[in-house]
């Protein structure tokens, strides 16, 4: 049985399991049950491959953008045959109404480069290799992400935070 | 950039729970349990490979063949990246035996036509509850699922599992040991139990030869009611709110319906469910229609969620199991045939019917 070392995977999610999760729960728009299934399928992959894994975080990174893409892709091509699932779907948020509603109009690569460049910090070229996309690209959907949050979230801006 | 601290505030606002470290252990484990030895992947992925190429390349000609031929359009049931179960008709050649209803009645009760109680069927040793119940095809093997709540103050002591009792030896067998498992469906084969537990559909032989084999995996919610095809090679199954197909491994996963209840008729052509009323749909995905026979609309009136289905054995007419009434509905009308009232003197929660088929098997 793979567990690994109880420490050690305490440890890891510790560490990196909140960002991981919080980071899946925003490009998901606040979908909590995506960003459990996704988190725990990223954590049991790198499990499984850990000995040839050299940056955790990285590699679980990008499982789960992988896996999100697919899961958001395969959701999509089930709303036409599933009428109520759009509304199913925002409730499931647990994000704000506006936020949710302003995460769900960028697109999964924009939300994914929000998250990666503003959530964890990570440069814009390594945004690029994690998504497997250009600099210029990546400059391209921040820009435009940043413009359209900002045209969804005026009350937020008044309020300040 | 308060837009940035608008998201960080709200998502630092959420936790993610450690159980999803254990649900990450669970999944490596499964996989490496069965996974293939090193040296055989590299020729297994090429072969795999080379195989799927060719099946894309004669799914793509057999399609533009079948366009070209019918120039018809294919229906949006079909045209899905899933696949669906198709839809069978199978002959049955069996009567409808007496229904049982089970519940807290300390085992699995015969129901006389006026509603009374009659026989038990089976009747429960130290559990004083049966959560799931059904019979195999022929009619001499019915598995069921016993849940013990021994205490008080929600306190609750679990000893339970899933037996089977065969009707040709009046034996009884416990054959799944498990705390909390629920409904379930015994293949008309009489060789295989699907079976609800919890957050997993498991299957298991009904001969107790081999361990459980789970075959999904539903981490937040909470599944159940999963019911076979006849022919054995698909299951239906409910995951939150939604009706759920996939074969009997597990694959080609798709969602069918948003409702509850799911019952798969033993002809095959339909599955019952319960979703703003009571509906059939082909597995398949195609002709979901509602039934409104008379008397139908009142019967699920107080309808909490709580209601099971069971088709009768010759699949001419449905069952429901409601508060302390079961009702009999035509599932070509709608029409209610009859209604059975349970003995107001007992004081009985029926969870779940069960009806013996009669006569000689499918």
């Amino acid at each position: 049985m793979i567990t690994g070392a109880p420490d050690e995977m305490t440890e890891l999610f510790t560490t990196c399991g909140g960002q991981l999760w919080r980071s899946l729960l925003a490009a998901s728009a606040g979908r909590r049950d995506v960003a459990d299934d996704i988190t725990a399928e990223a954590f049991s992959q790198y499990l499984q491959h850990r000995d040839t894994v050299r940056d955790p975080l990285a590699y679980m990174f990008r499982v789960a953008y992988r896996l999100l893409a697919k899961e958001l892709a395969r959701e999509k091509r089930q709303v036409p045959q599933l009428p109520d699932r759009t509304r199913a779907t925002d409730t499931r948020s647990v994000l704000s109404s506006p936020l949710t509603e302003a995460l769900r109009g960028l697109s999964l690569e924009q939300r994914f480069a929000v998250v990666l460049h503003y959530f964890l910090d990570y440069p814009v070229s390594e945004v690029a290799r994690v998504t497997g996309s250009s600099v210029p690209a990546v400059k391209v959907r921040l820009h435009r992400a940043r413009k359209q949050l900002r045209e969804a979230l005026p009350e937020m801006e008044v309020r300040g935070v | 950039m308060s837009e940035w601290k608008t998201l960080l505030v709200e998502l630092e606002e959420h936790e993610p729970s450690f159980a999803l470290v254990r649900e990450a252990q669970n999944r490596a484990s499964w996989r490496a349990s069965t996974s293939t030895p090193p040296r055989w992947r590299g020729r297994l992925k090429l072969g795999m490979g080379i195989a799927f190429g060719a099946a894309v390349l004669a799914g793509v000609l057999l399609v533009l063949a079948l366009a070209a031929h019918s120039r018809t359009s294919l229906t949006p049931a079909h045209s899905g990246h899933v696949k669906r179960p198709p839809v069978a008709a199978v002959r049955l050649a069996v009567g409808n035996g007496p229904i049982a209803v089970f519940g807290n009645m300390g085992g699995i009760r015969q129901m006389t036509r006026s509603g009374e109680p009659g026989p038990y069927t089976v009747r429960c040793s130290t559990c004083d509850s049966v959560v799931g119940a059904d019979w195999s095809g022929d009619g001499n093997v019915l598995a069921y699922s016993e849940s013990c709540a021994i205490g008080g103050c929600g306190l609750t002591v679990p000893s339970d599992g899933i037996s089977v009792f065969d009707s040709t030896t009046g034996t009884n067998r416990l054959v799944v040991h498990g705390e909390h498992l629920g409904p379930l469906s015994v293949s008309a084969d009489g060789r295989w139990i699907v079976y609800a537990d919890t957050h997993l559909i498991r299957v298991a032989p009904t001969d107790g030869s081999r361990t459980p084999r789970t075959i999904v995996t539903s981490p937040l919610d909470v599944v159940t009611t999963p019911t076979w095809s006849p022919d054995g090679r698909w299951i239906a199954y409910v995951q939150g709110t939604r009706v759920y197909t996939s074969s009997a491994d597990g694959r080609n996963r798709a969602p069918l319906a948003a409702g509850y209840a799911a019952a798969w008729s033993p002809d095959g052509r339909w599955i019952a469910y319960l979703g703003h009323g009571l509906r059939l749909v082909a597995p398949d995905g195609t002709g979901d229609h509602m039934l409104s026979g008379p008397g139908l609309e009142r019967s699920l009136e107080s309808d909490m969620g709580q209601t099971r289905l069971a088709w009768s054995p010759d699949g001419t007419q449905l069952a429901l199991i409601m508060g302390s009434e079961v009702v009999i509905v035509s599932p070509r009308t709608g029409a209610v045939l009859r209604r059975l009232t349970l003995a107001p003197d007992a004081f009985w929660y029926p969870s779940g019917l069960a009806w013996r088929p009669r006569g000689s098997a499918r």
